[in-house]
């Protein structure tokens, strides 16, 4: 097992029992390749869990040589659907006890979710109901292609080994590409929250969120322990795991500690699409083009928040993610109160709530994003940087676009909750028939409003940019129950 | 706006027919030829839902809010209701169409406490209300062009102050003071007798099993009946929470804004079976888990204060997230029917509009511009 990500110690000995992408985003593993796999057998594809074991990389910090951190030049994690967990063995008793959405599966989540129409689950990739069932996922990162290669020509030779076991279903690839900006043109992946005991958040910093809220077997936001799946302490008769938190049912091992809900979206996006929308609606002007989108994003392409910069991109600001909205923007006038990321995260300004009450309120429903690009850039993305908006783009007939994955303790709390109260919700803050401008599930007859003095303006027609191409619901284990996995029945 | 609760005993065997009916409505409300329930312009939300408990077996639960008194609402309700046999056939003891109004009349409850959120709007007002919000979206998105030169203008000129307009704001601002001093006053003498027998030293890991709670309910946002059982000699107790949440939802809190939380249009709570069952019906905005949220982030004394005094509640109370989570779907029934007279509004949307339509009243007849304080605001956002 490799060690992984830049973490601050914490006085418990659990991070070796975390998978690693909880907790980091592997930075400086750009290239990615996701293994979707079908189980065949259950012997065989238990033999095939401890033979992956080994490769997992855990949360553990980097170790640290002369000074330097020692980073690993690849990484490997490991989820399961449902029926993956019923295809290892996993009983009845055990499948019971975890939630009901994950259960039920992402394609049966599709009204909460927004994912009807082309998004529909029938016409997915990877997952729904005419593709292949998913059982497990691999997730592997390198440094660059090479080092990639090689983890997963390793991770073949296991599949080989599995005798049919374990069958590889599909295949997706992923890369971080060196602007850092996903394919419309924007800095991605700025608003992380920090995690309590994790992370350096300043003390009372409100981005800060319990270690709960990601990792089952932790405090969460409201205090007490999440909902766990447990075995029956006679299916664990080498005591492989631990018991519940607090002495609690000591007829039940804790079969979730340390381990977490990971969801998979197959994000396509209309890159072609979303350009010419703000031609059209600004004018082939490039400054108008890049505020309007910017708008609608609540970022400038740099990553810049346009609360904070509302007239101009400002290169120095593209990490910054500590503000808040009310003390300079209460109206939205600079980021419109329907922006993607004032939806996804409306911290201290949600209407009908102080600010407090606002903060406290969002940091209940945080994820943890690992989002990575698929397809080639289909125009020059720094250009934004420089204020020139991709003026008569055409599409080129390549896919193109993003896998998002987020990490959570409860889907629906937090995933769910976040994409069906917020994003999709047209009354959100007390909109009228506005949806997330760039995410949401928008056909063509809802509206952008972007508040403003003396009156607010609309955008109409507002179209799908992102449609939903694949999905699965995940459980990602901790370490011990791994381990627990892997033993022959 | 009144309340209409009626539970009627199905006869034996007829429940899935009557639950088809019901269905067969709410997948076609524009067209079916049963029940006409596009046409009800009385009627601010209706459920419509099959329930089942050992000792009385399957019974109709309709619960409405709807204006005007309940022998021109059951009229009107005879009125868009061509298959009434077709629907109240499966219930026992259906006199018939000639007798449909003391059928219901007999089968009645009474509510003891009823939130609703806007106790001055009828369906009519607030669909006029939202009409009127439409027109002037559509002419700021028509005529920004010309108005926006003229409304800058307009915004830039100084607010007209005068020594009535500064009494009256005084006055208000003093009648705000006052309530809020007694209203704090109150909270804080309900909040902990609501919690009285609860223990803050709940297990906070919580039984696994709560997992299994609501797996067989798929359509739970917007509203929520439950019925849950009431401990031996809590009826006092019981009605005493009840009147406390009755009151403040009418003298302690804005239109549309019970404790604060904007999310509510209705809620009332109705004893049935001799005061052996409560139910609880909802009406909300949004979605399940939202409503979950406000409950337990804002109004954990009102809800606590009624459900200690039922069966099976986690002796912590909301606090206790996901166990109270597992016990209230493992009471939730889910509608076959549902009908909200104004889906896509929400509390918050209709407070707009009304602030709208009581500014544009005021701008209208008084004649007075277009310089108004309120106004601005609303314009900035609409």
């Amino acid at each position: 097992m490799h060690p992984s990500p830049q973490i601050q110690s914490v006085p418990e000995l659990f991070l070796a029992d975390v998978q690693g992408i909880v907790f980091s985003g592997y930075g400086h593993l750009p290239h990615a390749h996701y293994i979707f796999l079908h189980f065949a057998g259950c012997q065989e594809a238990r033999a095939w869990v401890a033979g992956v074991l080994s490769f997992v990389t855990t949360a553990e910090p980097y170790p640290v040589v002369s000074g330097v951190k020692r980073k690993p030049a690849s990484a490997l994690n490991i989820a399961f659907t449902p029926a993956g967990l019923t295809a290892l063995g996993v009983s009845k008793e055990t499948v019971d006890t975890f939630p009901q959405e994950f259960l039920a599966g992402i394609e049966s989540r599709s009204d909460i979710l927004g994912d009807t129409g082309s998004s529909a689950p029938e016409n997915w990739d990877v997952g729904g109901p005419k593709n292949p069932l998913i059982h497990a996922m691999i997730m592997a990162f390198g440094h660059d292609e090479n080092e990639l290669k090689i983890l997963v020509e390793k991770q073949e030779k296991l599949l080989v080994r599995s005798h049919g076991g374990v069958v590889q279903i599909a295949f997706e690839t992923a890369c971080l590409y060196p602007d850092r900006k996903e394919h419309f043109g924007f800095h991605d992946g700025v608003s992380q929250p920090d995690i309590e005991g994790i992370h350096r958040a300043p003390r009372g910093d409100p981005s800060c969120i319990k270690r709960g809220e990601v990792v089952l077997g932790h405090l969460d936001a409201y205090d007490v322990y999440p909902l766990t799946p447990v075995v029956p302490a006679a299916q664990d008769p080498d005591l492989l795991l631990p018991n519940l938190p607090d002495g609690a049912y000591l007829n039940l091992r804790d079969f979730g500690r340390n381990g977490t809900y990971i969801v998979y979206r197959k994000l396509a996006q209309d890159v072609a699409g979303f350009w010419e929308f703000f031609e059209k609606n600004a004018g082939a002007d490039s400054h108008a083009m890049i505020r309007l989108a910017s708008k609608m994003v609540g970022r400038w392409p740099s990553g810049a928040a346009v609360t904070l910069r509302p007239d101009f991109d400002d290169m120095r600001l593209s990490d910054d993610n500590a503000f808040n909205y009310m003390p300079q923007d209460p109206d939205g006038y600079r980021c419109p109160i329907g922006a993607h990321i004032r939806r996804a995260n409306p911290r201290d300004s949600k209407l009908n709530d102080t600010p407090d009450e606002s903060t406290q309120t969002s940091s209940r429903h945080r994820l943890v994003r690992r989002a990575l690009s698929y397809g080639k850039p289909l125009f020059d993305r720094e250009a934004l940087n420089r204020g020139e908006a991709p003026i008569g783009l055409r599409d080129d007939g390549h896919a193109r676009g993003l896998h998002f994955f987020c990490i959570n303790a409860s889907i629906a709390r937090q995933f769910e909750f976040v994409q069906q109260t917020w994003c999709n919700s047209p009354a959100f803050n007390a909109g009228f028939a506005t949806k997330d401008p760039i995410i949401g599930s928008n056909d063509g007859t809802g509206y952008m409003t972007l508040q403003g003095c003396p009156v607010r303006t609309r955008v109409a027609k507002m179209p799908r940019f992102v449609t939903v191409r694949g999905g699965a619901y995940m459980f990602m284990p901790g370490l011990t129950s791994l381990r627990f996995l892997s033993t022959p029945l | 706006m009144n309340a209409l609760t009626v539970l009627l005993k199905i006869r034996p065997d007829r429940e899935k027919a009557l639950e088809e009916i019901l269905l067969r409505v709410q997948a076609d409300p524009s067209r079916n030829e049963i029940f006409h329930v596009e046409e009800d312009c009385l009627t601010h939300c209706a459920r419509w839902a099959v329930i089942h408990d050992d000792e009385n077996g399957y019974r109709l639960l309709l619960a409405t809010e709807f204006d005007g008194d309940l022998d021109s609402y059951l009229t009107e309700l005879l009125r868009i209701t061509p298959g009434i046999d077709e629907i109240f056939g499966n219930c026992e003891s259906y006199p018939g169409k000639s007798g449909f109004n003391d059928f219901i009349r007999r089968n009645y409850y009474e509510t003891q406490a009823f939130y609703i959120a806007f106790r001055d709007e009828t369906v009519y007002t607030i669909r006029d209300k939202i009409a009127v919000r439409k027109t002037l979206q559509r002419f700021l998105d028509t005529q920004a062009r010309w108005a926006v030169p003229l409304l800058s203008v307009l915004g830039s000129l100084p607010v007209a102050h005068s020594f009535g307009k500064f009494v009256k704001q005084s006055i208000n601002n003093a009648r705000v003071a006052f309530h809020d001093w007694w209203l704090g006053i109150l909270l804080d003498i309900i909040k902990p007798i609501t919690q009285l027998g609860q223990t803050q030293n709940f297990p906070k890991v919580t039984d696994p099993a709560a997992a299994e709670a609501g797996r067989n309910l798929s359509r739970l946002d917007g509203q929520m009946i439950t019925i849950t059982e009431v401990k031996p000699w809590r009826y006092p107790r019981l009605r005493l929470a009840m009147a406390a949440n009755e009151f403040l939802g009418k003298y302690g809190y804005p239109p549309g804004q019970f404790a604060f939380v904007g999310t509510l249009f209705s809620f009332r709570w109705v004893l049935i079976d001799n005061r052996k069952r409560l139910i609880f019906l909802s009406v909300f905005d949004g979605s399940w888990q939202n409503y979950m949220g406000d409950f337990i982030d804002k109004i954990v004394w009102a809800l606590d204060g009624i459900y200690n005094n039922t069966k099976n509640y986690p002796p912590g109370g909301m606090k206790q997230i996901d166990a109270f989570k597992a016990w209230i779907l493992s009471y939730q029934y889910e509608p076959q029917l549902l009908f909200k007279s104004y889906p896509d509004e929400t509390v918050l949307n209709l407070i707009r509009d009304r602030e709208i339509n009581i500014n544009l009243a005021t701008q209208l007849y008084t004649a007075a511009g277009f310089d108004s304080e309120e106004m601005r605001p609303l314009l900035k956002a609409l």
